[in-house]
């Protein structure tokens, strides 16, 4: 006499057996008492799952992740505040550079004996740079240019010290 | 509050109240646990990965598709999540067996006397804790969370067939655990 299989056993107690598949089984069970004692015993496996009960998270743990989530929320706003505090203090920090360079060349401070190709070209381009404002816009706009890159300087030097005083905050 | 979907407590997380993710992890928490607690067989460990799955899951809600339930969404996290901690825990342990010349007395699970006197469920717990993961983890899914074969295939990425595998594999071996522990008069 066949047994029934593990897998039959298990389709049997979903109720995945055809109609003929079933009865040909229950006829098994019927004269078969080593499968309906398996049967027996797998059914009342099933019904012990059923009865199972779910484990109780401990105490406090919703309190524990919302804080946890607060924190996280609060590192990743400091992060981006100091991304943007970087980003902004390096771009006053071009902006004094570019203030003090076009100070300097409107003024041609740098026009020093030097032997370096670099500063002398820079000298020539202050210079040429100079005179051609001076041409075409006169004296006084030479004048207001080197003021307002003057100012600019100061005024990128300002956020500048005030930005570092943010981050170091 | 409390009868709110969990969709639309997601729509008030994701509108800014981020207070409202609480009545989420009450509806889920106790579940999820068990889960864990099952797949890790241990609760510190199922309580530390609790709590990274929701703080995970908070800030992945952005990226939830409303195709499937949220549910079958946060268990694949939980799911994911308990088995990035096992394969950790297992590699843990391997190096450590490594070192210890008594190896068998380590792995040898017996019931502790004092186990036999407890509740049922306390036993039928005990029973489910001895099946290997991808069993305990099918039940409870099946079982505990009354999800159908689709659902649980989606959480463990495999087959619908599989998961009905599975499902008759686990039943037949927590039957022989049952079975080897004498546990049949206090359980069956």
């Amino acid at each position: 006499m066949k047994h029934l299989s593990t897998f039959e056993f298990n389709r049997l107690i979903d109720n995945e057996l055809s109609l003929q598949e079933k009865e040909t089984a229950e006829k098994h069970l019927a004269v078969c008492t080593y499968c309906s004692d398996e049967l027996r015993n797998l059914k009342s496996v099933n019904a012990l799952l059923f009865e199972q009960k779910e484990d109780k998270a401990p105490d406090g743990i919703e309190n524990m992740i919302m804080k946890k989530i607060a924190k996280r929320m609060r590192s990743d706003k400091s992060q981006k505040t100091f991304f943007r505090f970087v980003v902004s203090l390096f771009s006053l920090g071009i902006a004094a550079i570019l203030g003090f360079v076009g100070y300097k060349m409107s003024k041609t401070v740098f026009q020093i004996s030097v032997d370096n190709e670099m500063l002398q070209w820079f000298n020539h381009t202050s210079a040429q740079m100079k005179s051609i404002i001076s041409l075409a816009f006169g004296e006084k706009t030479l004048r207001s240019f080197e003021v307002t890159m003057l100012l600019f300087f100061i005024v990128s030097i300002y956020f500048l010290v005030e930005r570092y005083k943010a981050i170091r905050h | 509050m409390k009868h709110l979907s969990d969709i639309e407590i997601i729509d008030s997380v994701l509108q800014g109240n981020a207070n409202d993710y609480s009545l989420l992890i009450s509806r889920y928490k106790h579940k999820a646990f068990s889960l864990l607690k099952r797949i890790l067989k241990n609760e510190m460990d199922a309580e530390e990965v609790l709590q990274d799955c929701f703080v995970k899951a908070f800030f992945a809600l952005k990226s939830f598709k409303r195709e499937a339930k949220f549910s079958t969404w946060f268990y694949r996290i939980v799911y994911n999540s308990a088995v990035t901690k096992l394969s950790g825990k297992k590699r843990k342990i391997e190096q450590e067996m490594l070192s210890i010349d008594n190896e068998d007395n380590l792995l040898t699970l017996s019931v502790p006397e004092k186990e036999l006197s407890q509740e049922k469920s306390e036993l039928l717990n005990f029973a489910i804790q001895e099946l290997p993961e991808n069993y305990s983890v099918v039940i409870t899914l099946f079982y505990l969370e009354s999800m159908s074969c689709e659902e649980i295939s989606k959480i463990i990425n495999t087959s619908v067939n599989n998961v009905k595998v599975l499902l008759h594999r686990s039943r037949t071996a927590l039957k022989e655990i049952i079975s080897q522990k004498h546990l049949e008069r206090e359980l069956l």
